[in-house]
Formats: C-alpha cells, sequence, structure tokens
C-alpha cells in the first residue's frame, strides 16, 4: 500500500513537472481571476504562481472584471459563476458580445453536475469548464490547452495581416505596371484614339497585364498578356515580362516581338508555366493593324465603315515559354476611322466554368455586336462586365481584364486623309 | 480534378474528369508520380469527360509529357473535346504533345 501511494506521489510529480514546463512559454501571459471568495480567490492565485505565471489581478464580480479589462487586456479570464452584481453567466455574454474581447478565453469555475446548467455555461459564450474544487493539475493543463490555442491564433492572425500587408503592397507595385494616366493621355493626346480598359486580379494579384506604347507619330503597339495560373507565382512573372519590354529598344513587327520574348520566358519560367499574349501594332496613317497571337483568346475586331459587326480574329499560335523556339504569324487587316479592337483575358470565356460559361468567342463577338453602333470603349467593358456579374458585386476565379482601342472618327488627333 | 486510374499491361489509362485547374497541381505531381513508379511504358489520359481547363491544367500536360520523357513513358492525350480542344488547338498543343481522337 505504502510503495503503491510513493508510486502514485512520483506520478503527480512527474505530471507537475511537465506542466510546469509547459506554462513556461506562458508566464507572462495576463490571467484575470473574477471571484468573490477571498479564500478559492487565494488558493488559485497560488496555484498560477506556482507554475510561474507573473501577471495576476483579480475582480470580485463581473462588474469589476469588466472595467479591469476596458484598461488590462488579460489574455485569459477564470471566473466563477455566481456573484454579486454581475455572475459568470453575463460577464461571458458581455465578452462575446464585444467584438475587441471576444477572442479571449473564458474558463469558467463551476460546481455545476447536470449536464443542462454546463449547456447553458457554453451557451453564454465560455470557452472551457473547470470542476470545482479546483483540482491544481487540471487547473494548469487546460490554462496550457487555452494560453497555447489563443497564443497559435493570435500569431495567425498576424501572420494573415502581414500577407496581407505585402499582398496590398505588391497589388499597388503590379498596378504599376499598367498603362499610367500620364501614357494614356499622351496616347489620346497625340493619336486618334478613344480607350478604355478594365484590370481585375482574382486575389489583388494576377497573371495578367496590357499595355501600349507609341512607335512613332502614328504608330501604336498595344497587348495583352496572361501568365499561366494566377496569384503571386504569376503576378512576379509579369514583372519578368515588364523588365523585358522596358529593354525592348525597338519593337518592328509583332511576330519578332513575340519570338523574342518566347526566347526570354523559355529561359526563365519552370516546365509547365506559359504566358499567352495578343499583340497589334496600329497604324494610323496607313490604316491597317498588324497582330500576331501566342495562343491568346482571339482578340475581336469590327472594322470602321461598314455596317458589319466584331469578328473573332486568328488567336491561334504557340504559347510562350513552352518551347525555346518557336516562330509566330503576322496578319494585317483593314484599321479605319471607326475601328475597334477588343482584348480580353480567358475569364470572359471561362466565367463561370465551361461549359456553362456566359459567354464563347461567337457569343462575346455576338453580344458586342449587338450594342448600338455609337457605343463609346467603355460602355462596351461596362455592358460585358454587367452581363458576367449578371448584375452583382462579385470576385472572379481568375484575373480579369479587358481593353478595348477605337480609331476615333471625331477626336482632334484624328489623321486627315490630305496628310498622306 | 475528378480522377479514375487502372493499369493495362504496360499502359497506364488515367480517366481525367470534370475540371483540371491550378488548384490540382499537387494531385497531378502526384498522379505522375503513380504513372512512374507503374513502370507503364505509355500513359493515356482519357480526357473525354473533361470537361473545362484552365492554363495551369494545360501546363500540368507539358510538365507530365516532359516527366514521361524523364523517365522512360510515353504520354497519349486522348478524347479532348468542347472547351479543353478549343484551348489545346488555340496553343497548337498538338505540336508539342501526342493528341489523339476518342
Amino acid at each position: 500500500m505504502a510503495r503503491a501511494a510513493g508510486i502514485y506521489r512520483k506520478l503527480q510529480e512527474q505530471q507537475s513537472r511537465a506542466v510546469e514546463n509547459h506554462l513556461a512559454d506562458y508566464a507572462n501571459s495576463r490571467i484575470l481571476i473574477v471571484e468573490d471568495s477571498s479564500v478559492v480567490l487565494a488558493l488559485i492565485s497560488r496555484f498560477l504562481t506556482h507554475y510561474g505565471l507573473r501577471q495576476i489581478r483579480s475582480a470580485e464580480n463581473g462588474q469589476a472584471a469588466l472595467q479591469i479589462m476596458t484598461e488590462w487586456q488579460p489574455d485569459l479570464i477564470l471566473t466563477d459563476l455566481h456573484m454579486p452584481v454581475m455572475d459568470g453567466f453575463e460577464l461571458c455574454r458581455r465578452i462575446r458580445s464585444d467584438g475587441s474581447l471576444s477572442d479571449i478565453p473564458i474558463l469558467v469555475l463551476t460546481g455545476l453536475e447536470k449536464l443542462e446548467e454546463r449547456i447553458k455555461v457554453f451557451e453564454a459564450g465560455a470557452t472551457d469548464l473547470i470542476g470545482k474544487p479546483v483540482y491544481h493539475l487540471e487547473l494548469a493543463g487546460r490554462l496550457h490547452v487555452h494560453l497555447e490555442r489563443s497564443h497559435l491564433i493570435k500569431r495567425l492572425k498576424e501572420y494573415k495581416e502581414r500577407v496581407a500587408d505585402e499582398i496590398d503592397l505588391a497589388r499597388s507595385m503590379q498596378v504599376d505596371l499598367l498603362p499610367g494616366e500620364d501614357l494614356i493621355r499622351s496616347v489620346i493626346d497625340s493619336m486618334p484614339v478613344e480607350l478604355a480598359s478594365h484590370y481585375e486580379a482574382s486575389i489583388g494579384l494576377g497573371g495578367d497585364l496590357w499595355g501600349m506604347r507609341k512607335l512613332g507619330p502614328d504608330q501604336l503597339f498595344v497587348y495583352l498578356l496572361d501568365f499561366s495560373g494566377h496569384g503571386v507565382g504569376s503576378a512576379l512573372n509579369t514583372f519578368r515580362f515588364q523588365g523585358f519590354f522596358n529593354s525592348c529598344d525597338a519593337i518592328d513587327v509583332p511576330s519578332n516581338f513575340l519570338a523574342e520574348l518566347n526566347g526570354f520566358l523559355h529561359e526563365i519560367l519552370p516546365v509547365g508555366q506559359f504566358a499567352t499574349m495578343f499583340c497589334a501594332i496600329i497604324d494610323f496613317r496607313s490604316r491597317q493593324m498588324t497582330f500576331s497571337s501566342a495562343g491568346a483568346p482571339p482578340a475581336l475586331l469590327k472594322t470602321g465603315g461598314g455596317n458589319g459587326g466584331f469578328v473573332t480574329l486568328d488567336g491561334t499560335g504557340f504559347p510562350l515559354g513552352l518551347r525555346c523556339k518557336s516562330d509566330y504569324m503576322d496578319q494585317s487587316l483593314d484599321f479605319m476611322e471607326g475601328s475597334r479592337l477588343f482584348l480580353y483575358s480567358d475569364a470572359l470565356i471561362e466565367t463561370p466554368d465551361p461549359p456553362d460559361s456566359i459567354f464563347d468567342y461567337d457569343g462575346l463577338a455576338g453580344f458586342l455586336s449587338a450594342q448600338p453602333e455609337e457605343t463609346s470603349c467603355k460602355a462596351y467593358i461596362d455592358a460585358v462586365l454587367a452581363r458576367l456579374t449578371c448584375g452583382e458585386t462579385k470576385a472572379f476565379s481568375d484575373d480579369v481584364t479587358i481593353v478595348c482601342v477605337e480609331f476615333s472618327r471625331d477626336l482632334p488627333g484624328a489623321i486627315d486623309d490630305e496628310c498622306f | 480534378m475528378n480522377l479514375t486510374t487502372t493499369q493495362d499491361g504496360t499502359t497506364f489509362h488515367a480517366r481525367i474528369a470534370e475540371r483540371l485547374a491550378f488548384s490540382d497541381h499537387k494531385a497531378f505531381r502526384e498522379l505522375l508520380k503513380q504513372v512512374t513508379a507503374s513502370g507503364a511504358k505509355t500513359c493515356v489520359f482519357d480526357l473525354s469527360q473533361l470537361n473545362s481547363i484552365d492554363s495551369s491544367g494545360l501546363g500540368m500536360f507539358v510538365v507530365a509529357h516532359e516527366e514521361g520523357q524523364s523517365n522512360g513513358w510515353t504520354l497519349v492525350i486522348r478524347g479532348a473535346k468542347g472547351h479543353v480542344d478549343a484551348l489545346m488547338k488555340l496553343g497548337k498543343f498538338d505540336k508539342i504533345l501526342t493528341l489523339e481522337e476518342a
């Protein structure tokens, strides 16, 4: 019998040391004890101090506890249920209804035996129950569980906030890659162009990019690029592309640009990653558009001067970066006053997922053709977005980019035939 | 991705149904390991039940092709239709991969 008692005591000492070690990590956690019995309060305080917890305060009822909490944010609350002024049930309810306090673990000290009563404690917002009389190892064990949980949740929230901040920063950097006000103003002021665009990344960051560059007084290079996948990985690739584009001094024909870009991307992209791209040079003097495509969704063109609608252009071509050497084809078409070019990313054709998509290529061309003749570039984009979202505000599962360029009939910069 | 796999002699059959997208990346990599571990000489991706694919999904086929070349098996993609077939043709994937009708 004495031997059994010895083994039991040794076991308890081992358990006690284990709990002590666990709680050592949370020595600075702030514990608020809400208890009207000075005897129980002294006992629990002694237990906590024994386990190395250094920041302990007490309140004699719920009302006093709430006052302390406003200026001393505790990490955990240990509360009795039956107290004058404000009992433990009401204290739980008040804490849970306060947004700034609602995450604090509340451990209720209770002698309640009946299941219904214990359920009521949880309904009021308690995190856990500790039976009275309090057994110190149980108290320490539960404290450890809830402090650890609370600590992990806090760390997770901090991590989430940090990632969100960094994505915000990256988003603003990526938006800077898009044509800025200055470039757009410069193009509109010097060329007979009306244009509008819409860019929306699926998670803040995306693999889409569009841009343009004036190649001369009468030539505008315009492109829409889409890296496979979306999110951070694809977004980083858009920065890589921008580096290439900025170092590309002379752009002659679209197919050569694509071939060079293909070589660059093949060097840097891992197997399986690629980009699709449509690019074109619009020559306002010769009233021609020369374009080339690397597997981009077929661009749509409405040629000015006729009564025809939008037609789909040939988008076939090897996606960029898949093969070390790919050849691309140039095609030229009339692009005269009133002509409109409509570029878009695959989200338009894949929202929602095929085969239930709202648009297919021909359906999109038909939808644009059905718009009134005088529809502006911006109005085309608004109409397509409204159709895609059915009037609701919702996030797309992929990046959405749309660009519409029109050879304007009316703008002051319009080229007069006499200039030839 | 809804995946069903069988093996018939030296041919590994993988029926990839519903949608193949970015989120399937990990499962797809596991599939490729499975094909290599099976010792198969040919792997047939049956896409006849695949309704849609995103650009990452297309990239996975290229990864599979390279994986096969490195590990001694040949990839055959069979039965692409609708949207999947249209994207394959748009990107001229038939010049890189072996595509077969259903």
